[in-house]
């Protein structure tokens, strides 16, 4: 709803909210101060204490600060399909590119204030509260920060293991000894994690209560329709894609990929230690198709799609009258248009036959160019079968940043265009 | 690594975390515990289980006896001790009984005599041994005597006599067989026979004294037993350690006390929208537990929680000695072995004190209305009908919220919100109704509507009946159809426009083809508004123009709803580009209608126009040789063309007024000239009394009419039924025409104008017509005193006349949506952007076009004339003025709105709330409550509006919708880029009419009033249009009224349909009386006080008037009154009731009133005055009708003030009450009279006449059949037939035994007198008696009643039946109906005829009444005979007939020998019979007496 004013109660939990950060914070200053022996760094954690404590109290105070309309309607615009995909994927790469610097804990830790402080702001505009809060998405909320966490431990643990082992020393892992007693470290472990599993669960179940939705109707589909969350990947597909693919090749496509895994890797190294420059190309692939053909796509389906699978930004009211232009044109369209004739009036193969060169070139040229080129050493090392088996799944996973990339460029909707046999890639 | 070696983590600080975090799980689980048992309907089942206590409680201590009562319970306890005493005493004495007996009967064996109980027992299964055996017997004896009846018959059917022999001897060898059983039976039969009569002898004594005691012991529980009882239930709700263990938590798993309830319907499933119905769980009654409880009603829970300390101390001591009582009690009857059915120490030792807010109270007490509803005995029993299908909500949850209830207003809410944490909850499409809405369900069910009015006038769903009329009056289904049957099945009320030409006017055959298919019937229902085929007589353009612009301006409370200047359609409102346009629309509206209608008075209209040219055209093409028509081709053609020359049979050419007027026959008046200057002043003031007494006023009202004037008292007439006629000088102003001319023609015949209106004529001649017509034109429209402020500005400038351009920038916007029009062509037609630039549409491009395309009149250069006609035509279509007005261009156009038949299940996803939220936010002042008078004003300009509606606005419910849509329709339109054409057409109604201003209203107060009653008004027909929801509900729950119910739920229809009731008063008042100790005092007092008035009155057991009807529940009486008043100060000082809040009703039916200790009734007849205390009056409803009669009493007392001394008799010139007018007329009668109502009583006497309506065949049935069936289910006992019924006084038979029987009755004096006439008679035979047998004969009979008529002279006096052979002779001459008849006619009698004509006899005085001749016809004998015994017990007033005939009072036994009773028999039988009773030359020789022998 439009400029509401912020409820006590909410006050109140981001109150709270602030006041955890802020002891966060203050932990963190007691490390540097007692353990880590920086004094510097400790004020300045005691300051960023400090800000979040300023914010507990206002909220306590019920001071009502909210976001400015501004700075809402500036993200709103600014965030779109196109650019938060692009930026996660740029993220990405940079996070790997520069993940010396980016995983040093004081600016993973600076990252991780920065993205409480922009959250708890976030949380006094009711529409993103909503979103945020409905009991279905608590998780990806959880999904977000806890992959954020195990990445980082990943490539933190990567950028010091290969710093050692650039000086001829053995990665951490080896450090300790390679067999524990089952009984107590195993059983015993497990058995602990399970009790505090089961309570946290209990205290979820009591705490947020499972939502109660309307009754199914034939007559009237929910809008939005979502997809389980662990499956808002595919569904995102599906603007992209015809169902065939999206949901039916693709999914196969994934799960015949990862199957296969064990035996395209050729490379011996990096088992039992974390390590970036060991296994670059896997860890890169595998992250990339993990995190942000993956969990973004979730996280984007979840918080961002709403009524008729429209795009919203965080702040905005999911409008089910909402209406955005779709223009997408087929290649063959364009094709045809360009040479001044109706694709409508020609024979579909005549009119699709530039989609399937396009197709056909990027499935039966490419591989070869790759091995000729670029890829070379995979070729030389992994033979023909398995190369190439590589390559063809590295281009399904390709496709779909390719199709984003191509409808938000070219408007482009369709490659091959059949609708006589609802084919259409 | 080997096991000795450390383990990987410090296995210290793994126990650590493995305590904590056991631990944690354990209080996660106790606080899961603890989750479930506090789940909040636990609690509030937890809570009911003291509530009950508390309940039963009081209710036990309100019943603990008194020390009076305690007096008698001791007293019957001793009674019982007594008899117990005297059982035991007759126990003892068995033996020497039994000794005794053994002693006379020495036969018998002494082994039992010391045991007295073995002997009983020892006879009682000698008994029962003999008593099987005696069984055995009679079986045998049964069968065997069939097997003879056998036998019999196969002899008696054999032919060969051998064989007929052999059946003859096994026949009489059963037969032998049978008599030795028989034998054996009757043995059997006495042996039983001896051991009862010893058992008597034995046991006698003590028999009696178990009956004694038994008789005891009753008497002591009838004393007791509400007590013991209640005792009974508060002992067994109270919690016992049993169930404080069962309902642990954890435990309360298992066997729970509580535990949700639920009502399962399979019957009653619910629709999941395309599912397999899914069966409907109702679990309301897990938090609402007492809601079919009677005795939780709120007072008894309200007082349970404002229990005070003194109060609980009264109670707590009133516990105590309670508790005494019944252990003692208890004690004793446990002493006699006896049981008092349940532990007094149960019983709470503390009284139950205990905190209720108020949700509390309403959660747990009964439902308000169990009479009706959840209640075993009422019509929707709640294991039928659950709750949801009334209330709806999800009734499977068991939680606040998730059952999805709704608050009525703002201040729930916030109490809600705070006690149950309410949330508003958008899962659930059917939220529970809120009260303010919770009548729409009933429509689910009740498809007439009117069948929720009860007992006459008692509306069981006002708020729904209400808005079902509003939406009738102000016709809403012109535009928005609602459908009563949906793929053939009926789902709801069926409101549609009738069809055209409608079905009255069709000849029986195309009647029956229309009605033919029953899944699809024709609409019933007449367009709200006049006619506009012949405007341009009655009015001109520029009135026309200004009205239309602003309805309510002219006429504050006109139907006629503001299409223009309305909130985001204002001026100001509009996009530059449409500013100018409303105006050019009203112009082109206004102007094509008087064309139109110019054409139609000229036989030149577009739709006679066209079917002329279509009929030329296919008589031409029948006649066609070549190519030969093929029969397909001919029938077709044959068929267009028959239906065709239909259409211009029923539109046939008009003769205008100018040319011609004509009267209520049609015969040809002229008009009459207008008075002379001298006369001016009186014709004005007849023309006034006219108006004011000729029931104009029953429909109408007039500024004019308010204030006296000489000879014309003020009549305050408040009715809406039809319009305000204050302004209609105004507002009748043809152009050039004369304005008389057209009113005087609508008074005489409004017909003419308006074939469809449903003003009747009103039989006035065209000199009356034309003072009325005078008088209202007198009436100038400027000098009326405003009601209301809005109205004073009516007259402003005209509406602007548009530019060319402008009209021809509006003619665009519909020519680009003409068929074949493309913007190039438009843009040719009309210019790109200047008009001037615009070519022709040419007449060839015109000739292509169909033939009655509009655009063809565009043809030539565009002129203004044109424009409008085209922009008007396509406006009238987008606006769907036609929905209410026969508009002539639009004789078979299609409604334009959405159908509603299923709007109160729409989807709130496809209503388009558009920004109607933002613009309440900005034009209005949202107020929290209505009921908050100060905070409800404009503030700022900006109009209240209330919050909750705001808020379902903005949470897009539907009721938010409709209410923002009903309030400013076109507030859709806000902020929304739209062309004129998509612009919201909905008009703004204004759907309540004008409330009386008091003298002492400010403007301010005024307005609020005003206001209010539009808010109610407005929810009323969102009541309605909330309900139709089109479900299709089982048949089983469909209320389908049959029979005498069914005609007066449609009666009903009719009767609002042509406000019979605004003169007539129809059902009297219904008062559902709670019956206390005080209100049956006063009742009693009532009694005593018409005591006065009960003698010589007559008791008809078999007659509402007279004996009134068991009460409806022990404590519940219901009272039919009409008039209700306060009573005077005396009446109350006679009463001693003077502080007490009282009212005063007539009975308008008897009224069963029984005594204090319920142990004898009386009756207080109708006609009677019963008081009534206001407090205990549950429930009433208002009389139905009579509002014109009401209010002309005073006017005709002021006016005619020498005849008519008293209210009664004024009111009996007015029209009169039809309570039990089915019960007093014929049918057929009144069906003729409906249909052309003729005088019935004089002319002279009576202020007005029945009009005649324009009413159906069916509909006169459809009030006949209404009559008589209401005085049939409300009057049963009389034993009405309807429709038909005979009449027996028109038999001969009946006339022989009446006349036999009075001439066997009749006393001396008569008997005499009728001897000698029959003597005469006999000789006057004797003389033209020619042959000699019959003359002797005839001699020998006079000589025999000679004798007997000495005999009876002499007699002192004579019983009946003596001298049978005289009075046999005596019943040949027909005395009853000689006697009656004189009765009648007698001057002397001063009977009848004081009042009533009877042929040419002359009324002596006024005449009053009716003239009997029309009495055969019309009543019917039974309530005449009743009307004759009192017709003060038949009428809602004191009528001016008097009782003639009062019980014993014997009167005009000179003319009719019989008592009182009898005599108004023969004098009904008489007039049951008259024209040929009259006709008996006896009769004809009275007759010719009382004319005076003309």
């Amino acid at each position: 709803m439009y400029g509401e004013s912020l409820a006590k109660s909410t006050q109140d939990g981001l109150g709270v909210y602030y006041l955890m950060v802020a002891l966060l914070n203050l932990g963190f200053t007691a490390y540097y101060f007692r353990s880590a022996k920086k004094p510097v760094d400790a004020i300045v954690w005691t300051a960023v204490a400090g800000l979040f404590l300023i914010h507990a109290f206002a909220n306590f105070l019920h001071l009502g600060w909210t976001l400015s309309e501004g700075i809402r309607d500036w993200v709103d615009w600014a965030v779109k399909a196109e650019s938060f995909f692009s930026a996660a994927a740029l993220g990405f790469i940079a996070l790997l590119a520069f993940r010396r610097y980016l995983t040093l804990p004081a600016v993973a830790w600076a990252v991780t204030n920065v993205a409480l402080l922009c959250a708890g702001w976030a949380m006094t505009n009711a529409n993103f509260r909503e979103v945020v809060t409905k009991p279905d998405n608590v998780p990806i909320v959880l999904l977000v920060f806890s992959v954020g966490f195990f990445t980082w431990l990943a490539l933190r643990r990567g950028v010091i293991n290969d710093d050692r082992m650039a000086k001829g020393e053995p990665p951490l892992e080896k450090l300790e000894d390679d067999k524990v007693l089952v009984w107590p470290d195993l059983v015993y472990t497990e058995l602990i994690c399970m009790i505090i599993c089961t309570f946290l669960l209990i205290v979820w179940a009591i705490v947020l209560k499972a939502p109660l939705e309307p009754p199914a109707t034939t007559a009237k589909a929910p809008n939005p329709s979502k997809a389980p969350w662990y499956f808002l990947g595919l569904q995102e597909m599906l603007v992209y894609y015809d169902p065939w693919l999206a949901g039916v090749v693709f999914p196969l496509m994934i799960i015949g990929g990862l199957v296969c895994i064990p035996y395209m890797d050729y490379n011996q190294k990096g088992n039992g230690y974390f390590t970036f420059v060991q296994r670059k190309f896997a860890l890169s692939t595998f992250m990339f198709g993990f995190v942000v053909l993956w969990v973004v796509l979730i996280v984007l389906g979840t918080f961002l799609r709403g009524p008729n699978w429209n795009f919203f930004g965080p702040f905005e009211y999911w409008d089910t009258h909402k209406v955005l232009e779709l223009t997408n044109v087929n290649l063959s369209q364009m094709f045809w248009r360009a040479l001044g004739d109706d694709a409508a009036t020609i024979h579909w193969f005549k009119r699709e036959l530039p989609g399937i060169i396009v197709i056909v070139a990027y499935l039966a040229l490419l591989p070869p160019l790759l091995a000729k080129t670029v890829m070379r050493p995979f070729f030389i090392r992994m033979g023909f079968l398995r190369f190439f088996t590589l390559v063809t799944f590295l281009q399904f996973m390709a496709a779909l940043p390719i199709k984003m990339l191509l409808r938000w460029t070219l408007n482009l909707k369709y490659i091959v265009f059949i609708s006589e046999y609802f084919f259409n890639i | 690594m080997a096991a000795t070696d450390k383990n990987y983590r410090n296995q210290r600080i793994l126990d650590i975390v493995f305590a904590l975090s056991c631990v944690l799980m354990f209080l996660s689980i106790l606080w899961m515990l603890y989750d479930d048992y506090s789940r909040p309907f636990k609690n509030v089942q937890r809570k009911f289980r003291d509530v009950e206590t508390g309940v039963f409680e009081n209710a036990m201590l309100d019943r603990f006896p008194d020390d009076s009562q305690m007096e008698q319970i001791k007293e019957a306890e001793q009674a019982v001790v007594d008899a117990q005493a005297s059982v035991k005493k007759e126990k003892e004495d068995l033996k020497d009984h039994l000794n005794q007996f053994l002693d006379d009967h020495p036969q018998e064996s002494k082994e039992y005599a010391a045991n007295p109980a073995r002997w009983i027992k020892a006879r009682q299964t000698a008994k029962t041994n003999l008593q099987t055996k005696y069984q055995d017997i009679k079986s045998k004896i049964d069968s065997k005597s069939s097997f003879y009846n056998e036998e019999m018959e196969k002899a008696g059917a054999e032919k060969d006599e051998r064989l007929r022999d052999l059946h003859v001897k096994r026949a009489e060898k059963l037969a032998n067989e049978i008599n030795v059983l028989t034998n054996d039976l009757n043995r059997t039969r006495t042996e039983i026979d001896v051991i009862v009569s010893d058992l008597a002898t034995v046991q006698g004594g003590l028999n009696k004294a178990e009956e004694q005691l038994s008789k005891a012991e009753d008497s002591l529980k009838k004393l007791t037993s509400e007590f013991d009882r209640l005792a009974k239930a508060t002992a067994q709700k109270t919690w016992k350690t049993g169930d404080w263990i069962r309902a642990l938590p954890i435990l309360d798993g298992f066997a729970s006390p509580v535990k949700p309830n639920q009502i399962t319907l399979k019957a009653l499933p619910i629709d999941y929208g395309g599912f397999a119905d899914v069966t409907r769980f109702d679990r309301c009654t897990t938090c609402h537990l007492a809601i079919d409880r009677g005795n939780f009603d709120k007072a008894s829970l309200r007082r349970l929680a404002d229990l005070d300390s003194a109060a609980v101390g009264d109670l707590q001591s009133k516990l105590d000695k309670a508790r005494k009582f019944l252990i003692e009690r208890h004690k004793r009857l446990e002493a006699r072995g006896e049981d008092l059915g349940f532990d007094p120490n149960d019983l709470p030792k503390k009284i139950t004190t205990l905190k209720l807010s108020k949700g509390e109270v309403t959660q747990y007490c009964a439902h308000p209305r169990l009479d009706v509803f959840v209640d075993p005995n009422s019509k929707h029993p709640m294991e039928k009908f659950g709750c949801t299908v009334c209330h709806a909500g999800q009734g499977s949850a068991t939680d606040f919220t998730l059952a999805v209830h709704t608050p009525a207003d703002m201040k729930q809410k916030e109490e809600w919100q705070k006690e149950h944490a309410w949330a508003p909850t958008h899962d659930w499409e059917f939220p529970m109704h809120s009260s303010r809405f919770v009548e729409a369900s009933c429509l689910k069910c009740h498809h007439q509507v009117t069948d929720l009015i009860t007992h006459g006038s008692k509306e069981e769903a006002p708020k729904l009946l209400k808005g079902y009329n509003l939406v009738k009056e102000n016709g809403c289904f012109g535009c928005h159809e609602i459908a009563g049957i949906k793929s053939g099945r009926e789902v709801g009320p069926d409101l549609r426009l009738e069809p055209n030409p409608p079905l009255d006017l069709l000849t029986p055959e195309e009647r029956t083809k229309a009605l033919s298919d029953p899944t699809t019937p024709p609409g019933t229902l007449r367009k709200v508004g006049p006619s506009l085929y012949r405007i341009s007589e009655k009015t001109n353009e520029k009135w026309a123009r200004s009205w239309l612009n602003n309805p309510r301006g002219f006429r504050a409370d006109t139907k006629m709803p503001h299409f223009y200047n309305l909130d985001a359609g204002n001026k100001d409102a509009l996009p530059k580009d449409q500013q100018d346009l409303p105006e050019a629309e009203v112009h082109s509206i206004i102007s094509y209608l008087f064309d139109a209608s110019k054409d139609y008075l000229d036989g030149k209209d577009d739709y006679r126009r066209l079917n002329l040219d279509k009929q030329k055209k296919l008589e031409e093409e029948l006649k066609r040789q070549e190519p030969p028509l093929l029969d397909v081709e001919r029938k077709k053609l044959e068929k267009d063309l028959a239906d065709v020359k239909d259409r211009i049979k029923y539109a046939p050419v008009p003769t205008p007024i100018a040319k011609e007027m004509v009267d209520e026959f049609g015969k040809p008046v002229d008009l009459p000239a207008p008075p002379k200057a001298e006369e001016q002043a009186k014709h004005l003031t007849h023309g006034r009394q006219l108006f004011s007494e000729k029931g104009c006023l029953a429909c109408h009202s007039h500024q004019g009419t308010l204030k006296a004037a000489p000879d014309a008292p003020a009549v305050n007439g408040q009715q809406t039924f039809a319009p305000n006629l204050s302004r209609i000088a105004a507002k009748i102003a043809p152009e050039g025409k004369d304005k008389r001319r057209w009113l005087v023609q609508w008074i005489l015949n409004p017909n003419v104008h308006s074939p469809r209106t449903r003003m009747p004529i009103t039989h006035m001649n065209a000199e009356d017509a034309s003072a009325i017509a005078d008088w209202l034109l007198s009436q100038s429209p400027e000098g009326q005193a405003v009601r209301f402020s809005e109205v004073e500005n009516w007259n402003t400038a005209d509406v602007p006349d548009p530019s060319l351009q402008t009209l021809a920038n509006l003619a665009k916007i519909h020519l680009l949506k003409a068929p074949g029009f493309t913007q190039v062509d438009v843009d040719e037609v009309l210019g790109t952007a200047d008009v001037s630039q615009a070519k022709v549409v040419s007449a060839d491009r015109a000739k292509y076009m169909p033939a009655d395309a509009d655009e063809r009149k565009l043809e030539g250069p565009p002129d203004a004339k044109k424009l409008k006609w085209y922009i008007g035509k396509k406006s009238i279509a987008r606006l769907g003025c036609y929905a209410c007005h026969n508009v002539p261009g639009f004789e078979t156009a299609k409604p334009i709105g959405t159908a509603l038949n299923d709007w109160g299940a729409k989807d709130p996803n496809r209503l388009a709330f558009e920004e109607a939220d933002v613009w309440v936010k900005e034009h209005n002042n949202i107020v929290n409550d209505r009921s908050d008078a100060k905070a409800w004003k404009a503030k700022d300009g900006k109009q209240p509006y209330e919050e909750y509606f705001y808020q379902a606005l903005e949470h897009h419910q539907r009721d938010g919708f409709l209410h923002q849509k009903l309030v400013a329709p076109r507030s859709y339109d806000y902020h929304r880029l739209r062309t004129w054409d998509d612009r919201l057409r909905m008009p703004q109604f204004r759907f309540s009419h004008l409330p009386k201003r008091e003298d002492d209203d400010s403007d301010e107060d005024y307005q609020a009033r005003i206001d209010k009653e539009e808010d109610e008004a407005r929810e009323a027909v969102m009541t309605f249009v909330l309900g139709l929801v089109a479900e299709p509900v089982p048949l089983a729950y469909v209320n389908e009224p049959k029979g005498d119910r069914l005609h007066e739920v449609k009666g009903r229809q009719v009767i609002d349909k042509y406000n019979c009731a605004g003169c007539h008063q129809l059902s009297p008042a219904v008062i559902d009386y709670k019956i206390t100790k005080d209100s049956n005092d006063l009742l009693e007092k009532s009694l005593k006080r018409a005591k006065g008035n009960l003698g010589g009155d007559y008791h008809f057991l078999d007659h509402n008037a007279w004996t009134g009807q068991p009460y409806l529940e022990k404590d519940r009486a219901r009272v039919f009154g009409v008039n209700p008043r306060d009573p005077t100060d005396d009446e109350k000082r006679n009463l001693e009731l003077e502080d007490v809040e009282l009212k005063k009703f007539r009975l308008a039916r008897a009224l069963r009133i029984n005594s204090d200790n319920g142990q004898s009734s009386a009756d207080l007849p109708a006609g009677e005055d019963v008081f009534l205390l206001e407090k205990n009056i549950l429930s009433q409803s208002a009389t139905h009708g009579g509002t014109f009669a009401n209010l002309l009493v005073d006017y005709q007392r002021k006016r005619n003030g020498a005849r008519l001394t008293d209210d009664d008799t004024a009111r009996s010139t007015l029209p009169p009450p039809l309570e039990r007018e089915g019960e007093r007329v014929q049918p057929l009668w009144l069906y003729g009279f409906l249909k052309n109502p003729t005088p019935i009583r004089p002319e002279k006497w009576m202020a007005l006449r029945m009009p005649k309506f324009n009413m159906s065949d069916d509909e006169a049935m459809t009030l006949v059949n209404f009559f008589a069936s209401v005085d049939r289910l409300e009057n049963p006992g009389v034993g009405l037939t309807a429709p038909y019924l005979t009449i027996e006084q028109r038999d001969d038979k009946y006339w022989n035994a009446q006349d036999r029987k009075y001439a066997f009755e009749m006393g001396k004096a008569k008997l005499i007198e009728w001897g000698k006439t029959s003597l005469e008679s006999l000789k006057e035979q004797l003389k033209t008696a020619d042959d000699a047998q019959k003359r002797a004969d005839l001699e020998k009979k006079i000589k025999l009643l000679e004798d007997a008529l000495a005999k009876v002279e002499k007699a002192e006096s004579v019983k009946n039946n003596e001298f049978p052979d005289l009075r046999g002779q005596i019943a040949e001459e027909h005395p009853y109906q000689v006697d009656g008849y004189r009765m009648l006619v007698k001057p002397k009698t001063k009977l009848c005829l004081e009042c009533h004509q009877i042929g040419k006899v002359e009324v002596k005085g006024d005449a009053k009444g009716p003239p009997l001749d029309l009495t055969p016809d019309r009543l019917r004998p039974e309530w005449t005979r009743y009307w004759f015994a009192n017709p003060n017990r038949l009428f809602t007033y004191k009528t001016i007939m008097p009782a003639n005939f009062a019980n014993g009072a014997n009167n005009y036994r000179d003319e009719f020998d019989a008592p009182s009773l009898e005599q108004l028999t023969a004098l009904r039988d008489v007039l049951m019979n008259l024209p040929k009773v009259a006709d008996l030359p006896a009769n004809r020789k009275t007759y010719e007496a009382a004319v005076g022998g003309k």
